[in-house]
């Protein structure tokens, strides 16, 4: 039981990371067009 | 073609549908501890009302219950889905049009039917003076809707037949061999979301709003519901633009994409699978959010709506999000979203309209049947260059390789151009009405994709007949079409006995 527990929570914590650095990325690449965009036009 | 049906086809599916209309009259116990919490008096003598409705007709339908309990087919399944999506709205537009927030019970239907197909779109007047339980309870339609309502029943009520309404309802992906248990994994997963986003949006209430920890909670559960289950309802007028701060929209931000994605992608991240960029669906949606998130930004800085490269990357990010994964959250005004043309325009619509994943509760085309619908038109242009004996291997990547046969080219492209005719024919009504045709398209494609972000054309004063439009096009949009041609086919086998 401890098992399968450690292994959802482990899942469920390995989901929210992942999708934080995947808006973090996606932040960046916001701020990188923006910056461009800004300057270029 | 669907047969004429009989006494039992009928009992079958008054009695199913009475047993999730009392689920849904049932939820209103949540926000009936709200109301008793916070001596809303009114308040809970309209949701016991409520609940007491949906019971009583729960109740009721048992009197149908069939003699003898046969497998519920594919039909019968969808048929009770598309009225389950018609007959809970009316319940829960009860305490709604009560509560005297609405101009009629017709407003309140539109909201109720908006909550829970998840678009987020409303009619509500004075909302930021709506009493907390109420406004729970518009969030609770969100999570009703986005968790499924039939999802719910089956879990609770799993009996023979429980898979071809699991089917019908658009959750057709079996991440684990049986109903149950996927139906466990998808209650796991949004409990995880729930316990994460829950606990990182309260504590901002209580350090960077400086709310009370009771408030706290009730806007960190209220946004929580209407972000996971990519719905739009917020607790305030200004939408998410009331909280003024940069980590309560990233916490929103993540909630959003997590809606979005697919339970068989979950299922995949929580265990490690590897080569999951391969797979067509990923691939797509992580194309079309850079490339709409790349119009957005551009056409932003070219129309001069924001100086400063902060309030820029916050404002295009967040609205691209939100429209892609079909949430409807907003951190600007619709009269300032209305100014947003050009390049902005066509990349906040567009996003809305391609949609998020399948299997979620992201409304709109869904990047499945967009990857499938580019790649079916690849193969064709290629088939057509190259000379006649050459052999195009049409296949693609999804979690394994899939055959792309030219009936699910087929099928794909059809539904498409079935999303892309809702789109149009909602926008013909409101230009019929003399909206201008951008404001009149961007609207229809919010409430056909089940987004919720609008310039406007959604408000209390708005045209009957077009509120009765949209709410057509929030449940079709729900449905994905098939669900809705099925009651329709019932019908008219019902009336024209073929």
């Amino acid at each position: 039981m401890a098992r399968v527990t450690r292994r959802m929570v482990g899942g469920g914590v390995r989901g929210v990371v992942v999708e934080t650095i995947l808006v973090l990325a996606l932040i960046g690449l916001t701020l990188l067009i923006s910056f461009i965009a800004l300057k270029v036009l | 073609m669907l047969l004429r049906p009989n006494k039992h086809d009928f009992q079958h599916i008054v009695h199913d549908l009475g047993i999730v209309l009392a689920v849904a009259g049932g939820a209103g116990l949540f926000p009936l501890v709200w109301a008793v919490g916070y001596r809303e008096w009114r308040s809970a003598a309209d949701l016991v009302l409520m609940i007491g409705v949906g019971v009583a007709i729960g109740g009721a339908t048992q009197a149908f219950r069939p003699a003898t309990r046969k497998r519920v087919d594919w039909s019968h399944g969808l048929v009770v889905v598309s009225l389950t999506w018609l007959l809970v709205p009316a319940i829960g537009a009860i305490p709604l049009y009560l509560s005297g927030h609405f101009a009629g019970f017709h407003d309140a239907y539109f909201d109720s039917m908006s909550g829970v197909t998840t678009t987020g779109l409303s009619v509500l007047q004075d909302l930021d003076h709506l009493p907390v339980s109420i406004n729970i309870w518009r969030h609770t339609l969100h999570f009703l809707g986005g968790q499924g309502i039939v999802l719910a029943a089956l879990t609770f009520f799993a009996a023979s037949g429980a898979l071809s309404l699991y089917q019908a309802e658009g959750r057709d992906e079996r991440i684990f061999p049986s109903v149950g248990s996927t139906a466990r994994f998808i209650w796991l997963v949004s409990l995880v979301y729930l316990v994460a986003g829950v606990l990182a949006l309260t504590l901002d209430g209580i350090f960077i709003q400086g709310f009370e920890p009771m408030r706290a909670l009730f806007h960190a559960l209220t946004i929580f519901m209407a972000a996971f289950d990519t719905g739009g309802f917020a607790p305030m007028s200004s939408s998410v633009a009331y909280y003024r701060s940069g980590a309560f929209e990233t916490v929103v931000a993540v909630l959003m994409i997590a809606g979005a994605m697919s339970f068989g992608l979950h299922h995949a991240i929580w265990n490690r699978r590897k080569g999951l960029i391969e797979n067509l669906e990923i691939r797509t949606i992580l194309g079309t959010t850079v490339l709409t998130l790349g119009l957005t930004t551009v056409g932003l800085a070219a129309i001069g709506a924001f100086s400063g490269v902060e309030a820029l990357t916050r404002r295009s990010l967040f609205h691209v999000l939100s429209a892609h994964s079909g949430t409807g959250f907003a951190t600007v005004t619709s009269a300032e979203l209305n100014r947003w043309s050009g390049l902005a325009y066509a990349g906040i619509a567009l996003a809305m309209a391609l949609g998020g994943m399948s299997s979620s509760t992201a409304g709109g085309v869904k990047s499945l049947r967009i990857g499938l619908t580019l790649r079916a038109m690849y193969d064709t242009v290629r088939s057509a260059l190259l000379p006649d004996r050459s052999v195009i291997p049409a296949s693609y990547k999804q979690y394994g390789r899939q055959r792309l046969d030219p009936r699910l080219a087929t099928s794909v492209m059809s539904m498409s151009l079935l999303y892309v005719a809702l789109y149009l024919g909602g926008a013909a009504v409101a230009i019929a009405y003399g909206y201008p045709l951008e404001q009149a398209l961007f609207e229809s494609v919010s409430a056909s994709a089940n987004v919720g972000l609008s310039v406007g054309v959604t408000s209390p004063s708005m045209p009957g007949l077009l509120q009765t439009v949209m709410i057509a096009q929030m449940w079709v949009g729900r449905l994905e079409f098939v669900a809705a041609f099925a009651l329709f086919g019932f019908l008219v086998s019902w009336v024209t006995g073929k």
